[in-house]
């Protein structure tokens, strides 16, 4: 085994892909190539950089459940509460923006960017070789991999649609029928017909990637649905939750802000505003006033409209 | 790569019934890793709402036709990094992008402010990194080292032979070591 076919082998000896034959051989080169070795301990460091910063996204952020609930009920409701959506996606055209494999440049299965790439034939070779180990599944195997492969085919963004065009969406209404009502629990009309509203009001979520972007859904304090992280959320433990929302929206009056969502939850009632830098100071302490508040994320540099998601319990 | 897990295969099951929990808990559960891959691959947390926001309309909209052989999180990651790939080459996105900056941010977690400048230098310096490997070569990255996914999994979500995802990813951190020398030990 060269150096290169040994460095080639590192990234699949990291990730425990190797076949045994190609370990036998990379641990041979590597226990009479001090420099492979060398290159090899820069390799693993470089990985573990990568996933030691690449925590999964629950461990890093510390996304508010709240938030979490906000956007589950704004996609539901938005794709419920509003027809042209529900036509678009039943009705809407192929779209090759969107719905074309990604063009991506075909890439050898083994290039080489070191100086021995002039000889790149016996090394793809080699490479193919070894990919095709790995490539090739046991004949058991290939059925069961059509069959996955066909699935996530399906999963393209074309193929939902080709496949739709001739029956309907499973919860979508007739086109241009009445639009079926969201989900309604006992109490929760007037915030419901608000979230409605709101839907109706704000942009639609476009889901044609060849849309006009004027089209797309404003993010931010406007949008209707986020999946953006709040920068400030937190707990609001009340003794009256009716009364600590009329003090919370006078706040909001008051100071400026702008509540954008508010869901209802049997424990606990879910508040989305945006207020400015400068008066979420005032905000907080007046959160202490109505509650005990106690922010599970509030960052030292706020921007200029601080969108903040607030759990009142009580 | 297995099929589906005892949890996905109930899920799968009550969202083909049209139960409105169920699409609230397919989001709660993998808005997560929708919006992760976006954000990496767009570099824009407002580009990774709307991709996030037309994936699960996408679900939504398709999940009668998945038959459960993959893994319901495969075939999500499928179509997230379809819509991402697309989106990165149709020419049509936004030219202001939030940066290395946003990124830093999102990922810095509680530390000391020397540690957290040190690291804040590291991650901008990987995120940079990072967002100058292709398209191509990014995903299988985030896909692998982000997400967890396997050599088989991500071949089956980027529909690709398993020897060009090993290279692919082996390329990618081939530069992204090359690019961050100086702060290797």
């Amino acid at each position: 085994m060269t150096c290169h076919d040994a460095r080639e082998a590192f990234s699949a000896l990291v990730d425990g892909a190797l076949g045994a034959d190609e370990r036998a051989a990379l641990d041979g080169h590597l226990a009479t190539c001090a420099e492979c070795r060398r290159e090899l301990q820069r390799f693993r460091d470089t990985v573990a950089l990568l996933r030691g910063l690449f925590l999964p996204w629950p461990v890093k952020l510390p996304i508010e459940a709240a938030a979490i609930v906000l956007v589950t009920v704004g996609v539901v409701y938005v794709y419920r509460a509003t027809p042209e959506l529900q036509q678009s996606v039943r009705l809407e055209p192929t779209s090759p923006a969107v719905t074309e494999k990604p063009r991506l440049t075909p890439e050898p299965s083994a290039p080489s960017s070191s100086p021995e790439k002039n000889q790149p034939q016996e090394q793809d070779k080699a490479g193919r070789s070894m990919e095709k180990k790995m490539a090739a599944p046991p004949p058991a195997a290939r059925d069961e991999a059509s069959r996955r492969a066909a699935d996530l085919r399906d999963a393209s963004p074309d193929a939902g649609r080709q496949k739709e065009a001739g029956r309907p969406a499973p919860a979508a209404p007739p086109v241009g029928g009445k639009v079926e009502a969201p989900p309604v629990r006992a109490g929760r009309e007037p915030e419901v017909a608000q979230e409605r509203a709101r839907a109706r009001a704000a942009p639609v979520p476009e889901s044609r990637a060849d849309a006009p972007r004027a089209q797309r859904p404003a993010t931010g304090p406007s949008g209707v649905l986020s999946f953006v992280p709040p920068d400030v959320s937190g707990r609001l433990a009340v003794s009256d939750r009716a009364a600590a929302l009329r003090g919370l929206a006078e706040l909001v009056a008051r100071l400026g802000a702008v509540e954008s969502r508010r869901v209802d939850a049997s424990d606990a009632t879910l508040v989305e505003l945006t207020i400015p830098r400068e008066a979420y100071p005032e905000l907080a302490r007046q959160l202490g006033r109505l509650g005990r508040w106690q922010p599970s994320q509030e960052p030292a540099a706020l921007p200029v409209q601080v969108r903040v998601v607030l759990r009142i319990t009580g | 790569m297995e099929g589906r897990t005892g949890d996905d295969a109930s899920l799968v099951d009550r969202l083909r019934r049209g139960e409105p929990r169920a699409f609230e808990e397919l989001v709660i559960a993998y808005q997560h890793r929708v919006f992760g891959v976006a954000l990496r691959m767009l570099g824009s947390r407002a580009e990774a709402d709307e991709l996030a926001q037309e994936v699960f309309l996408r679900v939504h909209r398709a999940v009668a036709e998945f038959r459960g052989d993959a893994k319901l999180s495969t075939w999500l990651y499928a179509i997230a990094s379809r819509l991402c790939l697309n989106r990165l080459t149709s020419g049509e996105r936004r030219m202001a992008r939030e940066g290395e900056e946003t990124l830093a941010r999102l990922a810095s977690g509680h530390a000391s402010p020397a540690d957290e400048l040190e690291r804040s230098e590291l991650e901008a310096a990987l995120h940079r990194a990072i967002a100058e490997l292709s398209d191509e070569r990014r995903i299988v990255v985030v896909l692998r080292d982000l997400e967890g996914l396997s050599y088989e999994e991500i071949a089956a979500a980027l529909e690709l032979e398993l020897g060009t995802v090993r290279s692919r990813l082996h390329r990618a951190r081939m530069d992204l070591k090359e690019k961050l020398e100086r702060f290797l030990p």
